[in-house]
Formats: C-alpha cells, sequence, structure tokens
C-alpha cells in the first residue's frame, strides 16, 4: 500500500513535493480562520489554527484521510468550545475567568471548583455505563478529535452508527448534568 | 423546560457539528433553527454544555487501539484512563 508508493526526492518530477498535511492546511488555512471566527472564537481564531497544524503534525496520519478538509476542521472545532452565538469582550473575560478557576486546582472560587470536579465525575459515571463502541466513538471523537468516518473505519462499522453512538453517549451527558 | 423534540435535534444538530463532514450550509440551517425559537437556544445549549465539559475528560490508555490486521487486540484488565480520581 503505502511501502509501494514510489518515494524518492523526485517523485513525479517535483523536487520538494509538498506533503499533504501542509497542502491540505494551506488550501484550508483562510476558510478555517473564517469558520472559527464564526464560531465566536475571534482572538482566539489564529492561535487555534496554529494549534491545528501543530496537532496534526503529531499526529502523522495525513496518508489515511479521505477528507482532508473535513480532518482540519473537526480538529478545529474540537479545540475550540462549542457556542452557537459571538461572545462579547465581557463574556470572553468571564470565560476566560472561570476556565482558569477550573484548571487551576484551587482557583478563586473553591466552591465552583468542586462542583466542576462533581461534574466530571458525573460525567465520567453516565460515559461508563454506556455500551463500549457508544462511549468508545464519544471519547474518540471529543477527546481525541477524529471524525465520523475515521472512526467508522476504525471499529468497523457504519458512520451512520457512529453518529447514533455520539448522539447517544451525548445525551447521557446530557441527562446527568440536569 | 425543553421539549423531548428539541433536545434530541439539538444533540444531532451538535453531533454533526463534530463529525469532520459539516458544511457552510449545515451552519445556515443550524443557526435558522437556533433563531426560530428560544426553547431550540436552550436545548442547544444545553448539548453545548455537556460537549463542553467532556472536553475536560481525559483517558490516560487508549480509548480504542487501532485494530492490526491478522491480529487480535489484547487487553490487558480494563484499558481505562483516569482523569482527576474520574474512571474513564
Amino acid at each position: 500500500m503505502i511501502k509501494s508508493m514510489p518515494v524518492s526526492a523526485s517523485w513525479q518530477g517535483n523536487p520538494h513535493p509538498m506533503d499533504r498535511l501542509t497542502r491540505s492546511f494551506m488550501e484550508a488555512r483562510d476558510d478555517l480562520l473564517r469558520f472559527l471566527k464564526r464560531r465566536g472564537r475571534q482572538s482566539a481564531a489564529e492561535d487555534i489554527v496554529q494549534t491545528v497544524w501543530v496537532k496534526l503534525r503529531e499526529r502523522d496520519d495525513a496518508h489515511t484521510w479521505q477528507e482532508p478538509r473535513a480532518v482540519l476542521f473537526t480538529t478545529a472545532a474540537n479545540l475550540g468550545t462549542d457556542t452557537h452565538r459571538r461572545e462579547t469582550v465581557a463574556e470572553r473575560a468571564a470565560l476566560r475567568e472561570a476556565a482558569s478557576a477550573q484548571s487551576a486546582g484551587s482557583g478563586p472560587d473553591p466552591e465552583a471548583h468542586a462542583d466542576a470536579v462533581g461534574q466530571l465525575e458525573l460525567l465520567a459515571a453516565a460515559l461508563n455505563k454506556l455500551p463500549e463502541p457508544c462511549r468508545q466513538a464519544f471519547l474518540l471523537n471529543r477527546i481525541e478529535g477524529l471524525t465520523h468516518a475515521q472512526i467508522a473505519a476504525r471499529l468497523g462499522v457504519s458512520t451512520k452508527t457512529i453518529q447514533r453512538h455520539i448522539e447517544r453517549a451525548l445525551r447521557a451527558c446530557v441527562e446527568v448534568l440536569e | 423546560m425543553t421539549s423531548e423534540l428539541s433536545m434530541r435535534y439539538a444533540v444531532r444538530l451538535l453531533t454533526r457539528r463534530h463529525s469532520g463532514t459539516w458544511r457552510e450550509s449545515d451552519e445556515t440551517e443550524l443557526q435558522q433553527w437556533l433563531a426560530a425559537s428560544g426553547e431550540h437556544r436552550e436545548a442547544y445549549d444545553k448539548a453545548a454544555r455537556a460537549w463542553n465539559l467532556a472536553g475536560s475528560l481525559q483517558t490516560a490508555a487508549p480509548i480504542a487501539p487501532a485494530a492490526t490486521p491478522g491480529s487480535s487486540v489484547k487487553r490487558a484488565g480494563r484499558s481505562r484512563g483516569s482523569y482527576r480520581g474520574c474512571s474513564l
């Protein structure tokens, strides 16, 4: 498969063939920025685009991508948070504060921190109760940033099944937080 | 109070938004749905909150080892990691 590909410095007559990740990234860069800004990540968009590149470079699996654009956008989306509206400056400051309090271990509000940890424990417990493929599909998408197509290939099922698994897992998370 | 129908649709849209095949037209459709009713926005907010919080979970062990052709995947006990005492 990959081994049979002619790989040399003069591959297809191009002395410096741009690798697939770089090519896809450069083609999609402007669209990625627009996408992230529209999702309410105005100030962080540039940073996220840069992180996408670093993360995918580390993953080093560009040769397996069926839809490079989809991989780039999913990775970008997973690095940001999901929000349906643009954040105001005040909201961004409040969010940053909340986020740092949550990750600092002992933030300015220990009660809020305990609450956040408690909620994470609830989430973990809810996910662990799910059937294994369902739990795996959700975590591979949410934590590892894999696309539905990549997870489908890994678990040997259809993308439709992956969509169903992840919906079920997310539903369980929503319910346990209510 | 969010209806079962709105909640189900919000979860479906959010899941698709992170599928890797989300397009400009999908985003337009989502924004139209959100603009149509406060209940829709409330449902989506609930789903997004769960999604965002789940992003803080981490697994110490591989979630699902990539299948190697011709070899069965060995599992040493429960291949579940943990996050700050939240076993996964």
